[in-house]
């Protein structure tokens, strides 16, 4: 291990560490749902909800989201819990569940 | 000695292009190291490593571009193909850059490569669901530092062919 290898690791670590500030300063009360670059369902994470996009199903219980069921090929988004820090995405589906703040500015709820 | 792209090394490119697709396909079949995040280890560049190190950066990015391309070919997912370019051509830039340098040992040139070839494959993913694939970013280059060094390792211990 050379000298700058410590710095190719330093810059990229501290580059995902910035990455990573916007995440920490949201409250992460509002779930969002997008497919196809359109936001398909915004409700709060503690409403109870089962949403069916097209080919997938996301469930809301008890303030924690999951994707229930998919029909894409690899099924990878089933695993897991989406948290503020990390959405879920199924990329097959175009398929991408974030928590958002509600600072963000919520014109309406849809559904 | 010159660089020839004789027989011997064209055999040689063949061989690491093929354990390159093997070592990608056994570990598309295991699960992610990380749940739910979808990086893997990324063993296929050992192969690229050893060539960058052993056969040259020419070899070595045929065997990572060629890789990519068969291996879309080998699954039939076309799809992921745009994915698998955008990450691989990143990455073989930088580490084709960095490799020659002096001060960069093998496992600085793994873990620049890593780092590129998420980052290509944040880019791909942009342009299909948005921006809200940033979000896993951080993750993607926390891991990207364990799995670079990882790959080096073994690139590093391969006694020469």
């Amino acid at each position: 291990m050379k000298r700058l290898d410590f710095l190719i690791i330093a810059v990229v670590v501290l580059l995902s560490l910035a990455a990573l500030i916007p995440a920490l300063n949201r409250k992460g009360d509002i779930v969002r749902i997008e497919q196809d670059g359109k936001i398909i369902y915004e409700g709060g994470i503690h409403e109870d909800a089962i949403i069916e996009a097209s080919g997938n199903t996301i469930t809301i219980s008890g303030g924690r989201v999951s994707i229930t069921a998919a029909d894409c090929p690899d099924g990878l988004c089933m695993s897991g819990e989406c948290t503020s820090l990390h959405p879920l995405i199924c990329v097959p589906n175009k398929l991408s569940v974030t928590i958002v703040s509600s600072k963000e500015g919520l014109d309406g709820i849809s559904s | 000695m010159a660089y020839r792209l004789d027989a011997k090394r064209i055999t040689r490119i063949s061989l690491l292009l093929a354990v390159a697709l093997v070592l990608q396909y056994v570990e598309s079949l295991l699960p992610y190291p990380v749940p739910a995040i979808p990086i893997h280890i990324g063993l296929a560049n050992v192969a690229v490593l050893y060539a960058l190190k052993n056969e040259g950066r020419s070899a070595a990015c045929i065997i990572g571009v060629l890789r990519a391309l068969l291996f879309a070919l080998i699954l039939g997912r076309i799809s992921g193909l745009l994915y698998s370019l955008a990450g691989t051509s990143l990455s073989l830039l930088g580490m084709c850059l960095v490799f020659d340098r002096k001060q960069v040992s093998l496992f600085g040139t793994s873990v620049l490569g890593a780092f590129l070839f998420n980052i290509g494959q944040l880019i791909a993913g942009f342009f299909i669901v948005g921006s809200s694939i940033f979000a896993l970013a951080p993750w993607f280059g926390l891991l990207s530092v364990p799995c670079g060094l990882l790959t080096a390792l073994a690139a590093r211990y391969i006694p020469k062919l």
